[in-house]
């Protein structure tokens, strides 16, 4: 025991010395949960609109103010031909443009269906899904009122939608985003410190020193990680004391079992680090490692892509990824205040992850390289 | 000049030597694309969700045969009672609950307004916001399939065209952000820990005494990155080109100019955290936690920047992978030519002359 502290006191002394690199690790990780988290948002608002107008009667004027009225579209300044506002798509300028044609109220009120022409820029191919419907509704609620003012056509029946979203009934992104960009940022700095620790020591020559050393495999093994699963544990009560204060972020769940939860993971995913260290020459090695682990971590994570979305066989893949199972389950405790039973399955799995993990550290690590 | 060639040849060694980073440098990408190009995507396909039918009528009945027969989303549960909503929800498989009411046939036809209600599971927000957005739209579709037989033509008709991508594909905008993000890190990375490693063992001392100039130093460190980097850059165009069918409608010379210059922007950046850092592994650290997230998040990658809210609009300006992506999108997708992607490249000339400046600045004061 006494030996495992010297350890951990070793390490903690070598973190704080190097004023950058404690700043790094406790400050930097709050700054970029406080902006990261803004910056996360797949609701499409804002769509720039471009209206090429060549009825000019009082009905088109109509449907512009339609547009102009709802919240979603911002109405640019009208290109007078579609070359020129095909130059506006190339710059960015416009998302959607749509093309009235002459003639428009005439063949409306003969009801030779007049043909609007919708133009979408689709290189973000999920804001133009979603641009597009969004256009194709104004018009057809357009057409509709005109249709009944005009009484010259039978009321079509219409389906209601009505969507409540539980346990996130304001879609509030930031708090989707605060539980999963915290445990982002816990797996960086956790297995970044973890991997870059030994084959620092490998570099500099210490690591000859620690082995001449009476220090058992375990308690060189321990005592290399404990330090580093504290600073999971400072940044987790960190990232908590952000939520709470800097984003009002009201926890559903209990406390303690996040906690007991992000200290399964971290056991693991230190492991993780452990091993990239150990069988890393350089650091710049454990490095490329590191980053090549933390994008398959976190890619595949279903933090800022759905899982949904992926193909099956890359679901499986996702079904081995630790940092999956603690979003996953840190999201459900604090938003929607799941229990213990609830989250059995993921505990179960976090802990299979731990014990492999570490099983193969102790085996694998021998104090003579 | 003839003092830099032995120093570039001993970097090469330096890299060579390394056969694992090698291989790392040269796998990762093309795993990223492969994966952004056939895992990742927006687009969600057989999603679990629960029907709770309190008429099941010949509306509701077809209507949910229709929501099944997508693709996008799977029956996983038929609920009898409001109370079971929270326990589906609770067991997290299922993702959103369409509840239709009593008598749905007959306030559809009768009252001409039918009422749907759908139950999102929010905590996925992701997820359920994009199905929010199919269902809607299949509903619609149902709607007009029914009423078409009564009805006249559309009143307004409409007609859709995509524009730069028109299969809608995901890959269209990835390519560009794992670019980015790539060669962001390999260069930057690996010029940064390369120059602080002969800080930290002292050879950069040696470096100092020698014959060469500083800028010579640099050169010489930088040459053998920006000829990996190429050749990441190439393998990733090519994938996106010949696996992904992704399109280079503009010039190769401008998108030469473009990932050149990005190139150099991040190797500028390498140079001035190699600049700031006493250690490798304070260099590795500013590397890792200032530009891994923050270009993932922050440039345009995967979450739109118009979207963002202002002040981190601006922030996003910092970051060159941001300028990067803009440019290169309009290059390849668009086919836009120098003229306008003018204010993308000066954004980044002017970021490296920056980084260079500062850099030699820092750099001074050590020796």
């Amino acid at each position: 025991m006494r030996i495992i502290l010297s350890i951990v006191k070793k390490e903690f002394l070598q973190i704080f010395r190097n004023k950058i690199l404690s700043k790094i690790i406790f400050i930097a990780p709050v700054i970029q949960l406080v902006v990261l988290v803004y910056a996360a948002n797949f609701e499409v608002e804002n769509i720039s609109l471009g209206i090429i107008d060549r009825d000019g009667s009082q009905t088109t004027t109509q449907l512009q103010q339609v547009f102009t009225a709802t919240d979603y579209f911002k109405i640019k300044p009208i290109a007078k031909s579609y070359t020129q506002a095909l130059k506006e798509f190339e710059s960015d300028d416009l998302d959607v443009i749509i093309e009235i044609p002459a003639g428009f109220e005439r063949d409306m009120i003969n009801g030779t269906s007049p043909r609007i022409a919708i133009f979408i820029n689709s290189i973000n191919s999920m804001k133009a899904g979603v641009a597009s419907s969004y256009v194709g509704g104004v018009i057809s609620e357009f057409g509709k009122k005109q249709a009944l003012y005009s009484g010259n056509q039978e009321i079509a029946p219409v389906f209601e939608l009505s969507t409540r979203d539980w346990y996130n009934p304001r879609l509030d992104y930031k708090s989707f985003m605060i539980s999963g960009i915290l445990c982002v940022l816990i797996t960086i700095i956790g297995i970044l410190l973890t991997a870059l620790n030994i084959v620092r020591e490998k570099e500099v020559g210490t690591i000859e020193q620690l082995n001449v050393t009476p220090i058992s495999k375990t308690q060189f093994i321990i005592g290399k990680l404990l330090p580093f699963g504290i600073i999971g544990i400072i940044q987790l009560t960190l990232g908590i004391i952000v939520a709470l204060v800097v984003f009002d972020f009201k926890i559903e769940g209990s406390i303690p079992l996040v906690y007991f939860m992000v200290s399964i993971y971290l056991v693991g995913i230190l492991g993780v680090g452990f091993l990239i260290s150990t069988s890393s020459d350089t650091q710049a090695q454990a490095m490329f490692t590191t980053i090549f682990c933390m994008f398959l971590f976190i890619l595949m994570g279903g933090l800022f892509t759905p899982i949904d979305s992926m193909p099956t066989w890359a679901r499986y893949i996702s079904d081995l990824n630790p940092t999956k199972y603690l979003i996953e389950s840190v999201r459900m405790i604090m938003l929607k205040g799941s229990g213990f039973a609830d989250v059995k399955n993921n505990i179960a799995v976090l802990s299979v992850f731990a014990l492999i993990i570490n099983a193969t550290v102790i085996f694998r690590y021998r104090k003579i390289n | 000049m003839k003092e830099i060639i032995p120093f570039i040849r001993k970097e090469f060694y330096h890299i060579l030597r390394d056969a694992k980073t090698l291989l790392i440098l040269f796998v990762m990408p093309v795993v990223l694309v492969v994966l952004f190009g056939f895992a990742i995507r927006t687009e969600i396909r057989d999603a679990k969700i629960a029907i709770l039918d309190h008429s099941k009528d010949e509306l509701s009945i077809g209507l949910t045969n229709k929501l099944l027969s997508t693709g996008y989303f799977i029956c996983d549960a038929n609920l009898s009672s409001e109370s079971e909503i929270e326990t589906v929800f609770q067991r997290g498989d299922v993702s959103l609950v369409v509840v239709f009411p009593a008598n749905f046939s007959e306030l559809f036809y009768r009252d001409k307004i039918a009422p749907i209600q759908v139950i999102t599971d929010a905590t996925n927000l992701n997820s359920s916001t994009i199905l929010k957005n199919y269902l809607s739209s299949i509903v619609e579709d149902y709607r007009r399939e029914k009423i078409r037989s009564g009805n006249k033509a559309p009143l307004i008709d409409t007609t859709i065209r995509m524009i730069y991508n028109p299969e809608m594909k995901d890959i269209y905008m990835f390519v560009p952000g794992v670019l980015a993000l790539v060669l962001m890190l390999v260069l930057a990375i690996m010029t940064a820990v390369s120059l602080t490693k002969e800080k930290e063992m002292g050879t950069l001392k040696i470096l100092t005494v020698s014959p060469l100039r500083t800028i010579d130093i640099i050169i010489g460190k930088i040459i053998p990155y920006l000829s990996i980097a190429i050749v990441n850059t190439l393998v990733i165009l090519g994938l996106s080109v010949y696996l992904f069918d992704m399109p280079i409608h503009g010039s190769y010379f401008a998108l030469a100019l473009v990932c050149l210059l990005f190139l150099s922007t991040s190797l500028a950046l390498g140079v001035l955290i190699s600049a700031i850092s006493s250690t490798q592994q304070v260099a590795l650290f500013i590397s890792i936690i200032a530009l891994f997230l923050p270009t993932m998040l922050l440039s345009g990658f995967i979450y739109p920047i118009e979207n963002m809210p202002l002040p981190l609009q601006v922030i996003s300006n910092i970051f060159p992978a941001k300028w990067f992506i803009i440019a290169i999108k309009a290059v390849m997708l668009k086919g836009s030519g120098i003229a306008q992607i003018a204010l993308p490249l000066g954004v980044m000339v002017f970021m490296n002359l920056i980084f260079i400046r500062v850099s030699i600045i820092k750099y001074k004061k050590v020796s």
